[in-house]
């Protein structure tokens, strides 16, 4: 009985002090019609909501000066990827100015939107599947005959820990794990990265970096690729997927108005590639993939330096040079070094990309002796492509479900060469190939992809052609 | 190999003196260089800025997040989690019969799919934010009168 009472009249007072405090609202919407106040008795509650919808509303709309509104103030502010550079005024209903902008430190409006309160973690992947046949063409990543090959399934991991630390990973299934029917695929870390972010033009990341080298070891999810196949120089000279245990520093500055300079620099454990020593063994012609160096120890005390510049003087090109540099044997006494360019013109649905690596090995020879410690001396390898971006509007019209606003097709060609011994014919990697493309995003992240494939492997007559069909998506 | 990488090389060089931008917007006005200039300061009133280089003409404001509603959503999350961020630049200069101004976005990507979360990557400005900022500044230059 006591507590039915209690109730009620909390109630009461509840509604008592919303109605007064909400016809503080009304009086001051309605201080330009009329002298008196509305009574609140006079007041119902569908009047209440109406008077409180309407307020804000003109919150919403009150700009300082009856200009043509623009709805920059209603921007959404969120924390991921940003640095306290990112920071906006947000009008406040008193037509007060404060900052706000920073997730978890900035002004106090934002923490009222909605988006704050979304995960701070996201956790997504890609998957990938291709047909292949390649007519026992014997050319790297097409070998084989007909077959069907799950390659990577990638599920990945993006957390904003703070509003300057984050965390970002991809956990990479390939061909169905090492638990796999014929235990032939594996799992690992593609990379794993902190980032503590200072400014945009500087910061600091640790963990296994994507190695910035070249461009397409960057780029390289399945989705965001055009062709089923990667290049073959991402391949053989530069080992990608590529990641090493490392720290360094990354940014961007903006040296003009239009121009932007990207660049990284990290310290990592480098290449092992074994014992230089007479009798020793290491790499050969097949080239380094194998020889990426551990993430837990070095086979020397050696530390491998990594970087990448890149300049974009303005939108639609991008010029980039990179380098990797450390002793990759056991003995620490001799240099490998990978020297990378790379580069991208875009301009309306045309395309021009493309990469260069070269990579020169200290106590190589042009003769190789693997089994003595005597790798290649030097390799090399680059690839040119170019992309046309096409919808034909018929077909939009014909099946709006299938083609949409963001469905687009692409044609590709590419042309690429690799030598993992450029100064010995004979080598087991001498390879040209010529891919011609097609592919068609019913949207931005997902693709179905056709290749056929001229391989032309210069010292081996049984040389031959090939295709690919390939779907991948984000999800 | 020795041949082909750098005929390619010349090649690319040669296309790229084929990429210009697309006109940014322009506000040419009687008004007085000072006059221009005022009513461009204030019309960034939602901005922080970044950069006032008044003896150069130049005003930059600090990034912004915007919404892009072309994105696309989806993924196991429904994520719309794709950021986009711009700035924009005003050129104040003089012109023939007062002043002019130019209004430029710069317009950055970021998505925290896989290796896009690594950086922002530049993408085209949209063209109707600002013409939308050109309109506002020219229709306070009218208010001027000058």
């Amino acid at each position: 009985m006591m507590g039915r009472f209690m109730l009620r009249a909390v109630v009461i007072f509840c509604f008592l002090a919303s109605m007064a405090g909400l016809t503080n609202v009304a009086q001051a919407r309605d201080e330009a019609l009329s002298d008196s106040p509305t009574p609140i008795s006079s007041v119902s509650k569908e009047e209440i909501e109406r008077i409180v919808d309407q307020r804000l509303e003109d919150i919403m709309r009150r700009t300082p000066q009856s200009t043509p509104p623009t709805d920059f103030s209603q921007m959404p502010v969120r924390g991921l990827g940003q640095t306290n550079q990112t920071q906006q005024r947000i009008q406040q209903g008193s037509g007060d100015w404060v900052t706000g902008g920073s997730v978890l430190e900035g002004g106090r409006t934002v923490y009222a939107k909605p988006f704050v309160r979304a995960p701070k973690t996201i956790v997504g992947g890609y998957i990938d599947f291709t047909i292949s046949d390649c007519n026992n063409a014997n050319a790297r990543d097409c070998r084989e005959g007909l077959e069907f090959d799950q390659e990577r399934f990638v599920p990945f991991f993006y957390s904003q820990v703070t509003d300057r630390l984050s965390v970002a990973a991809e956990v990479e299934i390939e061909h169905g794990g090492p638990q796999g029917n014929q235990g032939d695929g594996d799992v690992k870390i593609e990379f794993a990265t902190m980032d503590y972010r200072f400014e945009d033009w500087f910061n600091l990341r640790g963990g296994i970096i994507l190695i910035p080298l070249g461009r397409f070891n960057l780029v390289h999810d399945s989705p965001l690729n055009d062709l089923p196949l990667r290049p073959m120089v991402s391949r053989l000279i530069i080992p990608s997927t590529f990641a090493e245990s490392g720290i360094g520093f990354f940014g961007t500055v903006y040296p003009t108005q239009l121009s932007k300079v990207d660049y990284e620099f990290y310290v990592t454990q480098g290449f092992d590639g074994g014992s230089s020593a007479a009798g020793g063994t290491t790499f050969g012609e097949g080239g380094y993939r194998g020889n990426k160096g551990s993430f837990q120890t070095d086979n020397n005390e050696n530390k491998a330096i990594v970087s990448r510049i890149s300049v974009s003087p303005i939108l639609g090109i991008e010029v980039a040079g990179s380098v990797h540099h450390g002793k990759w044997d056991d003995q620490a006494d001799h240099y490998m070094t990978i020297w990378a360019v790379d580069g991208l013109i875009q301009r309306g649905p045309f395309e021009l990309l493309g990469e260069a690596g070269w990579t020169r090995i200290g106590g190589g020879s042009k003769n190789v002796a693997a089994a003595n410690g005597t790798p290649p001396k030097r390799m090399a390898g680059y690839y040119v492509q170019g992309n046309y971006h096409f919808m034909p509007e018929f077909l939009k019209q014909a099946a709006p479900t299938y083609f949409g606003d963001s469905s687009t097709f692409t044609a590709v060609v590419r042309w690429g060469e690799a030598d993992t011994n450029t100064q010995r014919n004979g080598n087991v990697n001498d390879l040209q190939r010529l891919t011609l493309g097609l592919n068609f995003r019913p949207v931005e992240d997902s693709v179905l992809k056709f290749a056929w494939t001229f391989n032309d492997h210069k010292d081996d007559p049984q040389s031959r052609n090939g295709w690919q069909v390939s779907m991948s998506t984000y999800f | 190999m020795n041949r082909t990488f750098p005929t390619l090389c010349v090649v690319l060089f040669a296309m790229s003196g084929c990429v210009s931008w697309t006109n940014a917007p322009r506000v040419a006005t009687t008004c007085s260089l000072e006059d221009t200039w005022s009513v461009a300061l204030s019309s960034l009133h939602e901005f922080e800025l970044r950069r006032i280089d008044k003896p150069n003409g130049v005003i930059e404001t600090d990034w912004v997040h915007v919404h892009n509603p072309k994105t696309v959503s989806g993924g196991v999350f429904q994520r719309s989690m794709n950021e986009e961020r711009a700035r924009f630049i005003l050129n104040i200069n003089p012109g023939q019969s007062g002043s002019q101004i130019t209004v430029k976005q710069i317009r950055e990507f970021w998505s925290p799919q896989g290796v896009q979360s690594r950086t922002w990557r530049q993408i085209p400005p949209h063209e109707d934010q600002e013409q939308q900022l050109a309109t506002r500044i020219q229709t306070r230059l009218k208010r001027q009168a000058c």
